[in-house]
């Protein structure tokens, strides 16, 4: 028989998964993509006095983002806290990362770990409102400094931005570290065994071995948190309340309250287009910081 | 045993992703019934070949044919081949009975003959007392045993191997090199032995067939490749060998100053393979080449040795003939008789 | 040798100096784990409290506010509301996050990579962006405020998660086992049946409890989704919290946080869900 076959390549019938993937891809198509592109066609439509949606096109609610202190400042605004949540978590999470990629004790290890998930699968609105309490006038922050004489009567720590602030570490934390302690527990032990073997210190060990290798989850760890944290507004809203300048709380005060979806639309993708600029400046940045060393 | 079924075509083969083919095969017959071994160093496409037979992969050209039927775009299900895997691939979630039922189930057989079969393969390597553990609670060679029982109880057309005794240590392998055969002429199933051990497939086959960069080099027995390799790849890489150029002297052909014997003539250029274990080493003298011992090493029942010659050539020996030990950097002297040396191809 | 310093130091209390400077590697780890467990301890305790105020320390303790929860019908519809809907995004989203962790994690296709990044994109846009946009497509359908409506978006929250930690069971699965089982005869949806699913076992109950708790706890997306008539748990302690502190919240709290905790214990024993985090 004549060879039949023709084509330029073989096929490997081992083309394993894409059958698996039609299902799930469908369904995030449907239930999350087609929303997010009816909601960036909502943001482009023009509106009337009454707040209802016009057809047409128009860019005026972009226009009016840019424009608005109210809503283009909530939006510097919230670059600035995740900025600061950003570098507060990966500090905090190195320590816990550390000790539960490096540890020795596996009692240790599991106890630090469950601790590590429990915020992270607490609901949101319950470590809210476990700050609040914290937080309260008869809180335990508050009778702890009174007790110990600091302070005569209690501070209105609930109004304070530094408490939203703590707040919103707290919630994030668990990411930064979950996704740290991956990328060193992947640093061959006996690397670190040979920096100290050639004589060098805990710190230059940490400095020339640990945080070039480490790069890739500590670039991780800061694009998660950073996204997650420019788009927070349950725990702000719990525990400062509706008046603080973020735009997570203003997207839903604008929808909710305003009844104005499109502007609400449209300050959503402003605040997606910086996030996604920004994380993608840090992956650059970790990815020029690789190279540079390896060069 | 003789087999009446599993006789294997290959017609105008071309395997390629896109690049350069990594495997090309005008025309291969594998009789029924008999044991070829797919020889070559690794990334010669012998692997590629066994995805082939197996159905993983579909070639660019030509087609496979399993007794006549084109199974070319058969899908690995249906071939009815049997795959035992370099790593056993045994599933760890089942006892080694269902391991073995596995392919019973898929076939639909009754429950009554099901048992029977697998007790019969259990039986058959020896691992009836077996049946209740699971994989990780065997040993490497009865993992290797189930991985083989497992592709035989389906009763397969063709049983391919591949490489299944590499994960195994030096003194098993030897030992399991025996059983395979051993089973494999009791059950009489055409076997596809897929190896990168020479010694391996010179033991085992009816057959070799040797790979080199995708293409076929050498096809034949084993004492065929051993005796009459046609290249330089296949000299070297069945046995070891001494490739030596074939010098025009006065009165004929003389290899390392030595004049020679050929059959034919024209060696000008020519290169002839020379085993290490039929050169012979000896007392320095006038009629044997002259060489330096380099370093020598205790074999068992022979000395190896690295030489070098007058001329520069390095070559290695390990003489049948025990003889006293040359101690390094002893003068001494080389010799072979003329039919040990091996013509080769202009390869 | 006098490149070393090693010989400057005194011998004596070297065991001693390393015990010490452990020890002082540990205050970090322990501080930050007490920051991690202040609220959530807090919220624990201050739902024993006798009294009805948050004062600390509690000046008694007793379980009215757990009686009180369970003698509220608005709390008892809320706790059903929540399981309720746990129970039907749980089985969905395992169905969907196996297929999908598989794909992203064992799949061998073109566009493998892009894909996973489509699969986990719910996860990184704001939970707020998200509600928004399921809000204005279930508005337009007519869902709005409709228990398909806030299945749909839970399945939305929870799918990132169940295709990650599926993932990590599928990448690590040997190729030649599916390989193995074609050989023996089945055809791809038997393989994937009895050979794969079963060894993507572990990834796939991670899945499961992750998709329960969180489903259990979400808000973000729930409050603009959520219609008045079913409000979840975590939606009326948002509603609540925000009005004034309950008691009563906090004994809910509690409750969601003991599902969390024992969620916790048994995936790390039975799984050791640190492999897949």
């Amino acid at each position: 028989m004549a060879a039949t076959r023709t084509g330029s390549r073989s096929r490997s019938r081992d083309l394993r998964g894409h059958v698996a993937a039609i299902v799930p891809t469908a369904f995030v198509v449907v239930a999350f993509l087609l929303p997010l592109i009816g909601l960036l066609l909502l943001s482009l439509r023009p509106t009337d006095t009454m707040n209802n949606v016009l057809p047409g096109f128009t860019g005026a609610q972009y226009a009016e983002v840019f424009g608005t202190s109210y809503l283009w400042g909530s939006v510097v605004e919230s670059l600035w806290l995740a900025v600061r949540v950003s570098l507060t978590c990966l500090v905090l999470a190195f320590p816990l990362a550390w000790y539960l990629a490096r540890s020795t004790s596996s009692v240790g290890k599991s106890l630090v770990f469950v601790i590590t998930l429990s915020p992270l699968l607490t609901s949101e609105v319950v470590r809210s409102f476990g700050w609040r309490v914290v937080m309260s006038g008869e809180g335990p922050v508050n009778v702890t400094l009174q007790a110990l004489g600091l302070v005569d009567e209690s501070l209105p720590l609930l109004r304070s931005p530094w408490t939203v602030f703590l707040a919103v570490v707290h919630v994030l934390l668990p990411f930064a570290v979950l996704a740290l302690s991956a990328s060193l527990g992947a640093i061959d032990n006996r690397l670190l065994q040979a920096s100290a073997d050639l004589g060098a210190g805990a710190l230059r060990t940490f400095r020339s071995v640990v945080l070039p290798l480490a790069t890739p989850g500590i670039v991780a760890a800061a694009v998660i948190v950073f996204s997650l944290s420019m788009g927070v507004y349950v725990t702000p809203l719990l525990v400062g309340g509706a008046n603080q300048s973020l735009a997570g709380l203003r997207i839903q005060t604008e929808a909710m309250v305003a009844f104005d979806q499109p502007r609400a639309a449209a300050l959503s993708f402003v605040l997606l287009a910086v996030t996604l600029a920004v994380c993608g400046l840090v992956g650059l940045a970790g990815r020029l910081a690789e190279r540079g060393r390896r060069a | 045993m003789t087999a009446t079924q599993g006789r294997v075509e290959i017609r105008g083969l071309s395997v390629g992703y896109g690049g350069e083919p990594v495997l090309e095969l005008d025309e291969l017959t594998i009789e029924a019934g008999e044991f070829l071994s797919v020889l070559g160093p690794s990334g010669c496409g012998k692997s590629t070949l066994l995805s082939v037979l197996a159905g993983f992969v579909t070639p660019t050209t030509g087609t496979v044919l399993i007794d006549g039927e084109d199974v070319t775009d058969v899908a690995p299900n249906r071939r009815e081949t049997g795959l035992v895997f370099q790593s056993y691939a045994l599933f760890p979630h089942m006892t080694v009975r269902r391991n073995l039922e596995y392919g019973l189930r898929t076939r639909r057989v009754a429950k009554a003959e099901r048992d029977e079969r697998v007790r019969d393969a259990l039986r058959l390597v020896d691992l009836a007392d077996f049946a209740d553990r699971y994989p990780q609670q065997l040993s490497g060679g009865q993992q290797q045993r189930v991985a083989i029982a497992r592709a035989l109880v389906t009763r397969p057309r063709v049983l391919l191997l591949d490489e299944p005794l590499s994960n195994l240590d030096a003194k098993l392998r030897r030992q399991m090199r025996h059983e395979l055969r051993e089973l494999q002429r009791e059950v009489g199933t055409t076997t596809v032995f897929v190896t990168h051990d020479q010694a391996e497939a010179l033991a085992l086959s009816d057959r070799v067939a040797l790979l080199a960069h995708g293409d076929l080099e050498q096809l034949g027995t084993p004492e065929e490749l051993y005796r009459t390799p046609r290249t330089r790849f296949a000299a070297d890489f069945v046995g070891a060998a001494n490739l030596l150029p074939v010098h025009d002297g006065d009165g004929g052909p003389t290899v390392l100053g030595r004049p020679v014997r050929l059959a034919g003539s024209g060696f000008a250029g020519a290169t002839v393979a020379l085993r290490p274990e039929h050169v012979r080493v000896v007392e320095a003298d006038g009629d044997a080449a002259p060489a330096t011992v380099l370093s020598v090493g205790f074999a068992g029942e022979r000395y190896e040795y690295r030489l070098r010659t007058e001329d520069g050539t390095e070559l290695l020996a390990s003489p049948a003939d025990g003889g006293r030990r040359f101690a390094e950097d002893e003068p001494v002297g080389l010799t072979w008789a003329d039919d040990a040396l091996l013509p080769l191809g202009a390869a | 040798m006098p490149d070393r310093p090693v010989s400057a130091r005194p011998p004596l209390s070297s065991a001693g100096r390393a015990r010490a400077r452990r020890a002082l590697t540990l205050v970090p780890v322990v501080l930050v784990c007490a920051f991690l467990l202040l609220p959530l301890l807090v919220v624990a305790l201050s739902s024993f409290n006798a009294a009805n105020n948050f004062r600390f320390p509690p000046s008694g303790l007793s379980l009215r506010w757990y009686a009180e929860v369970f003698g509220s019908a608005q709390w008892l519809d809320a706790l059903g509301y929540s399981l309720r809907l746990a129970v039907l995004v749980v089985p969905v989203v395992v169905v969907l996050g196996t297929l999908g962790g598989y794909a992203v994690g064992a799949g061998n296709f073109p566009g493998r990579r892009a894909l996973g990044l489509l699969f986990l994109s719910p996860m990184a846009v704001p939970g707020v962006m998200v509600g928004l946009a399921l809000l204005y497509q279930l508005q337009r359908t007519g869902l709005v405020g409709s228990a398909q409506g806030l299945w749909l978006a839970h399945l939305v929250v929870t799918f990132p998660f169940c295709v990650r930690v599926v993932a990590v069971s599928a990448a690590a699965l040997d190729p030649a086992l599916p390989r193995a089982a074609r050989s023996l005869g089945a055809s791809p949806l038997r393989t994937f049946l009895t050979v794969t699913v079963p060894l993507m076992r572990p990834g796939i109950v991670a899945g499961a409890f992750l998709g329960a708790v969180i489903s259990l706890g979400e808000v973000a997306v729930s409050v603009l989704v959520a219609g008045a008539g079913e409000a979840t748990v975590p939606v009326r302690i948002y509603s609540a919290v925000q009005v004034q502190l309950e008691p009563t919240v906090a004994a809910v709290s509690t409750l969601l946080l003991l599902v969390s905790v024992v969620t916790i214990a048994v995936l790390d024993r039975t799984i050791h869900v640190s492999r897949f985090l």
